[in-house]
């Protein structure tokens, strides 16, 4: 998770909550001198800058706090799962791109190509996600 | 790190070891600090915060996190729909 974290944390949800490294609210590390300290926004604010964001080489981080929230709807989320076979490639990319600038933020989606090994068949996945809907 | 930084010698700290990047590419003949023993999770329910040690995986924190009643992310909308 902390690496993951200090390489930006894409996910579904980013187009309305931010990245992982959004989440982070402190870190103790241990840097180049061999000194444990804390980064946060309070305390060596600039340190806590240049990690989230300029990668992972400041010092080894040892333990890191994020903020969480509450979830609603009881965690449910409604999904929508699309298979497109590998030879319409240039039709769904046409649309992927369609959807870049236009895709609504509480809808998050992550694209694959995938591989059927029970079918030896290639396939485009489009996830669309969205924890409720307000209509 | 005060030992390999006085016997110049090149590191990195690896968690579950599931990237590449050209950096990690250049390392040679370096030192893997394995942080994968690090898997304290603590949730703080008052603060709205989780600490994790660095060999904690996104996979270990999501049951924890929902039994406490928490997401990583916000949800912003408070019309519930299923």
């Amino acid at each position: 998770m902390i690496g993951v974290t200090l390489g930006g944390g894409v996910g579904r949800f980013e187009g309305e909550y931010g990245l992982v490294i959004d989440a982070l609210e402190s870190v103790r590390m241990v840097t180049a001198t061999g000194t444990l300290v804390e980064a946060s926004r309070t305390c060596n604010p600039d340190l806590f800058w240049a990690i989230r964001g300029a990668g992972a080489n400041f010092g080894i981080i040892t333990s890191a706090t994020y903020k969480v929230h509450r979830y609603m709807n009881n965690g449910n989320v409604y999904l929508v799962d699309f298979t497109f076979p590998f030879n319409l490639s240039s039709s769904y990319s046409k649309v992927a791109e369609s959807l870049q600038d236009n895709l609504n933020p509480k809808l998050a989606g992550n694209a694959f190509i995938i591989y059927n090994a029970a079918t030896n068949q290639v396939y485009h996945s489009l996830v669309l996600m969205r924890f409720h809907c307000e209509c | 790190m005060k030992l390999a930084a006085s016997y110049n010698i090149s590191f990195l700290a690896t968690g579950a070891r599931h990237s590449y990047s050209t950096t990690i590419g250049d390392l040679h003949n370096g030192l893997a600090i394995d942080m994968s023993r690090f898997k304290s999770i603590e949730i703080d329910q008052a603060a709205e915060t989780v600490t994790v040690g660095p060999g904690v995986v996104m996979n270990d924190i999501l049951d924890p996190l929902y039994e406490a009643g928490f997401i990583l992310r916000k949800q912003s909308s408070s019309l519930p729909y299923i």
